[in-house]
């Protein structure tokens, strides 16, 4: 029996693509045979019930704000390595968990047990953009010191890959990408659900979906703008913007501003079990993420484009940060600078001028998720290197 | 009013009705009850109509002589045209309509160009004489510049239209920006005449004609500059007279701008010149017919719709008040490329759009106070450039030594973290006194931009280019050259008249008012009410410190006999400004994100990106107020999008 000790500090029941895929990359793992998978994940509302249903062995530890969650954290590790003797730890986070493995390495050296560290993008990099932030460079050394300590360690997007080799000192023999994935069980192509049509007034319209956190450097404000170009040809032409943040406000006087209002519907947070059918909805899924090196902002892959492929739905995507690698390149849809609202304007042109073309894309997508990028298959990738017999 | 629009194209060429359907259609905003269209082997005019006078179709333009060889195209009005029709009449003319454009062919028949020193209107003009022997396109412009006129003539075809978007459709057109104008624009928030922001265009200054026949293109100026050569009149010297005179000219001016047939009103703000306008208006207007419109603003600091109501209130009229608030600003923005086709920055724009928009509901004709300011000395900077005139034998050097090191105090104070207004109005006036010439100083004072130390503006253009504007030296060279040897408060009358008013303030009500479909007149820029401005003694305009002395004194006269209060007529000019300087750090800080990203910036190649960077970042963190260059970066680049898309 392989043993894995997981820790994941941004894990289900909250949402967002880290925690996606904290849980569903646990939960793949526990379905190989002959691997045995714990978790450790921090408390919080509705982790009680959510562990209840989630099948995994998930244990809970009260943790502060991340720069001293370590502590805590490598207590509770170090008490299951010497109660459970893992194979091996998986940390999906550098901070505080892989940290936490670095802290215990006094009991998990001597009993020979090795840690990996997943990297995702962005909290790979430095900024003095907030205190938060400055209070995260000090780690610096520290997360140098993670990913040297580590056996392997995993990466979500060939970008990331880059950043792992740039920014905290790994070679690349030592980096595998392990791509997320999706599940097909959940996300598969369906008619348009009548009651979300209605909701949101989208009878007789072209619907462009976004399904992200609003930030302002997920590139709404370029879809809005693009939209404006597209209007002029396409009246029937819609964005759905599903997701809430600190961003909303001006996408909304922007929408106001290109006068493109009445076609932009704000969905707000979309309930996990409703989020096939908002994909559904849609014509093309758009996440046009760009990069921002300062704030730092970046789009380490996208799984949400995995997720809208697996329904069918062809990806416009910002060529920035990770997004090549989740969205596919031109075969499955469309890649374009992020930053220039007429390529992204042509894009949505040619969706609604070629619904054919689109269609085909939107197949091709499909075919390469499910094939290509399931939760299954990422264990796998991830199970192999940590055996070793990558 | 109204929109001409035509070109005359090369010998050989014919001129093509669809290209002057296509003019037409886009300034049909300027005349939205006809078209019509005229070619003559290469010579083609096009006129969108606003009908004010005779509303009949006889009347709709081009319009002719009796044997069809003149054909002309009208913006505007000639208010003196019945008297002018009786003796053309006279002199044997025969007339098929009531409307004042037919006046114009038969007075260019008789008159030749002579014509215009008679005419008092308001007018852009196209006149086709294509006599045997003459075959000349002409294009006219009244003496202030209240209509526009731009024209291109390249490779031998002249183009011409009341705005930039009808030339806009023509292939021949460059459609690149100048940057030169550029660079003047965020100097000035305004395109200054006689340039156009487009490389190949230009705008016929005020008071000059432009003629293109057989033997080519030549320009020349019909009416004089205000003041030129005119002395005071002695009889002015007494009070009592010159507030007859005054009461007089106005009256006669009001009474001949009512004339037509459709309702009129008058734009009211509540400040000097729109009261003492709605008083002569609301004499000369039939009993009860006076309507009077203005605008009210939530936020108590700028609002002046209860000194208007109390105006209204005592001269009778008819008021009807519209009351804004940030939300119904914020939301005009995005319109407002649509109607001013050049880039425009003064942001007061706003209010003159949703006034208009208000009072076309109500009437076709609205008469408004513009030109008031300008001739009878009421704006601050006026006064404050006549101040500033005084230093002039103080030696040059010290004094930009002291500007120098009081302006870099005061950049540490701000750097320091020292905030507010007192501060920014200080660093402004170290820029202004660290003048090199006149004609710097002379330009610190045209437009709504703070100045901005000149270097620093044309670092904002891109490249090499930037430097290069720069060194062309300074906008209005001939006319601050000709302001040489005068008086300085006929220096600074003068230099506000030709550039502020032309550019920025009848620019603006055109505009606007053209947005809706509504005419606006201007009787304070009426011939007889100039001259006896011209020839007023200053000391009537600016006495002791109170600008605008003279046409106070009548309001506060007119307002007494009515019973009112007269401290209306006495109140300190309450400028209206939009609060830019806040809202681009709150409400409109998206606009920041949207037009001057640096990305962006780059690719289009005119602003230098980094400066720009600079300037939104110093305006965010409060150490200085750029809202004005920021909003003119902001308007050019809106502009841009939406005409040269």
């Amino acid at each position: 029996m392989f043993r894995i000790l997981a820790t994941a500090f941004d894990y289900r029941p909250r949402l967002g693509g880290v925690a996606t895929l904290a849980y569903e990359l646990v939960r793949a793992l526990g379905r190989i045979e002959g691997v045995e998978v714990r978790l450790i994940a921090p408390e919080g509302p509705g982790a009680a019930e959510f562990d209840r249903d989630s099948g995994i062995a998930t244990s809970r530890v009260r943790l502060p704000q991340a720069a001293l969650a370590p502590v805590p954290l490598s207590a509770r590790l170090t008490r299951e390595l010497l109660s459970w003797r893992p194979s091996a730890v998986l940390n999906l986070l550098w901070l505080p968990e892989g940290v936490a493995s670095f802290l215990a390495s006094p009991v998990r050296a001597p009993l020979g047990i090795p840690y990996f560290v997943y990297g995702h993008g962005v909290e790979l990099l430095e900024s003095s953009a907030t205190t938060k932030k400055r209070v995260r460079a000090a780690f610096s050394p520290a997360k140098k010191a993670v990913f040297r300590g580590a056996r392997q360690v995993f990466a979500n997007s060939a970008f990331t890959r880059g950043l792992l080799s740039a920014h905290c000192g790994v070679p690349d023999e030592r980096i595998r990408i392990a791509h997320p994935g999706v599940d097909p069980a959940l996300f598969f192509p369906e008619a348009p659900a009548a009651d979300l049509i209605a909701r949101y007034g989208l009878e007789g319209k072209r619907v462009f979906l976004t399904v992200t956190r609003l930030e302002d450097y997920k590139g709404v404000d370029r879809a809005i703008s693009a939209l404006r170009w597209v209007q002029e040809k396409h009246p029937e032409a819609c964005l759905l913007v599903c997701g809430e943040g600190p961003d909303r406000e001006r996408l909304e006087s922007i929408a106001r501003h290109y006068r493109v209002r009445d076609r932009v519907v704000f969905a707000g947070a979309v309930p996990a079990g409703r989020l096939r059918d908002h994909f559904n909805l849609a014509d093309a899924f758009v996440l046009l993420s760009r990069s921002n090196w300062e704030a730092p902002h970046l789009e380490g892959f996208g799984i949400v484009f995995l997720e809208a492929a697996a329904c069918g739905k062809p990806g416009i995507g910002g060529d920035s940060g990770g997004i090549p690698d989740a969205q596919g390149g031109e075969p499955y849809g469309w890649l374009v600078d992020p930053h220039d609202d007429r390529a992204i304007a042509a894009a949505m042109l040619e969706v609604l001028e070629h619904p054919e073309r689109a269609r085909a894309k939107g197949e091709a997508a499909r075919r390469r998720a499910v094939e290509g990028f399931t939760w299954d298959r990422m264990a796998a990738t991830v199970l192999a290197t940590m055996k070793g017999t990558s | 009013m109204c929109g001409i629009a035509g070109f005359r194209l090369r010998e050989g060429e014919a001129a093509e009705p669809g290209a002057l359907e296509r003019m037409a259609q886009a300034m049909r905003r300027r005349g939205p009850d006809a078209q019509g269209t005229f070619t003559d082997g290469p010579v083609g005019l096009a006129h969108r109509r606003l009908s004010i006078i005779d509303l009949t179709e006889s009347a709709q333009q081009p319009l002719f002589n009796e044997d069809g060889r003149l054909a002309v195209v009208f913006n505007g009005e000639v208010y003196n045209f019945t008297v002018l029709r009786e003796e053309l009449e006279r002199a044997g003319h025969r007339f098929r309509t009531r409307s004042d454009t037919e006046v114009i062919v038969h007075a260019f028949e008789e008159w030749g160009l002579g014509m215009l020193a008679r005419f008092n209107g308001i007018f852009a003009i196209a006149l086709w004489d294509g006599r045997e022997g003459r075959r000349a396109l002409y294009l006219l412009r009244d003496r202030f510049g209240v209509k526009p006129l731009f024209y291109a003539y390249e490779e031998g075809r002249l183009s011409f239209a009341s705005e930039l978007k009808p030339l806009l459709t023509l292939p021949w057109i460059s459609r690149e920006p100048d940057l030169e104008s550029v660079y003047h624009f965020l100097k000035f928030s305004h395109v200054p005449t006689p340039r156009s922001i487009l490389r190949g265009v230009r705008q016929l200054p005020p008071g000059s004609w432009l003629r293109l026949d057989e033997e080519g293109l030549e320009q020349g100026r019909f009416a004089p500059s205000v003041g030129e050569g005119k002395p005071a009149a002695p009889t002015l010297d007494n009070e009592e007279e010159a507030l007859a005179a005054l009461d007089r000219a106005l009256g006669q001016s009001v009474r001949r701008q009512l004339v037509a047939e459709v309702p009129v009103g008058c734009f009211l703000s509540g400040g000097v010149d729109s009261s003492l306008l709605t008083a002569a208006y609301a004499e000369a207007a039939p009993p009860g017919a006076a309507r009077t419109f203005s605008i009210g603003y939530r936020e108590r600091e700028f609002d002046e719709s209860g000194h208007a109501r109390r105006v209204a209130e005592a001269f009778g009229t008819t008021h009807h008040e519209l009351i804004v608030g940030p939300r119904d600003y914020i939301d005009l923005i995005p319109e407002a490329p649509d109607y001013f086709d050049q880039p425009f920055a003064d942001p007061t724009l706003l209010s003159s759009l949703l006034l208009a928009k208000f009072t076309r509901r109500e009437v076709t004709v609205a008469l408004s106070g513009d030109g008031g300011d300008e001739l009878f000395f009421g704006y601050p900077y006026q006064r404050a450039l006549l101040h500033l005139d005084r230093l002039r034998g103080f030696p040059a050097g010290p004094r930009r030594a002291i500007a120098a090191s009081a302006g870099r105090t005061l950049e540490w104070l701000g750097a320091l973290g020292l905030r507010g207004r007192r501060l920014q109005q200080g660093r402004k006036l170290a820029d202004i006194l660290s003048y090199q010439n006149e004609a710097e100083l002379l330009q610190s004072f045209i437009g709504t931009v703070g100045p901005l130390p000149l270097e620093r503006l044309a670092r904002l253009i891109a490249g090499e280019q930037g430097s290069e504007a720069f060194s062309r030296g300074p906008c209005h060279a001939e006319l601050i050259g000709s302001l040489r040897g005068l008086q300085a408060p006929e220096k600074v009358t003068r230099l506000f008249l030709e550039t502020f008013l032309v550019d920025t303030v009848l620019a603006k009500t055109d505009r606007a008012t053209m947005a809706y479909g509504l005419e606006a007149r201007v009787p304070f820029l009426d011939e007889e009410l100039v001259a006896f401005a011209e020839t007023l003694p200053f000391r009537w305009k600016l006495r002791e410190g109170t600008s605008k002395y003279l046409p106070r004194r009548l309001l506060a006269r007119k307002l007494h006999e009515r019973g009112a209060p007269t401290d209306l007529a006495w109140r300190p000019k309450q400028g209206f400004s939009i609060p830019l300087r806040d809202w681009l750090r709150g409400e409109l800080r998206y606009l920041l994100d949207e037009y001057l990203d640096p990305r962006r910036l780059e690719r289009e190649g005119i602003f230098a990106a980094p400066e720009v960077r600079t300037l939104v970042r110093e305006h965010l963190q409060g150490s200085a107020n750029h809202s004005h260059l920021l909003w003119s970066l902001i308007s050019f680049r809106m502009w841009k999008e939406r005409h040269l898309p």
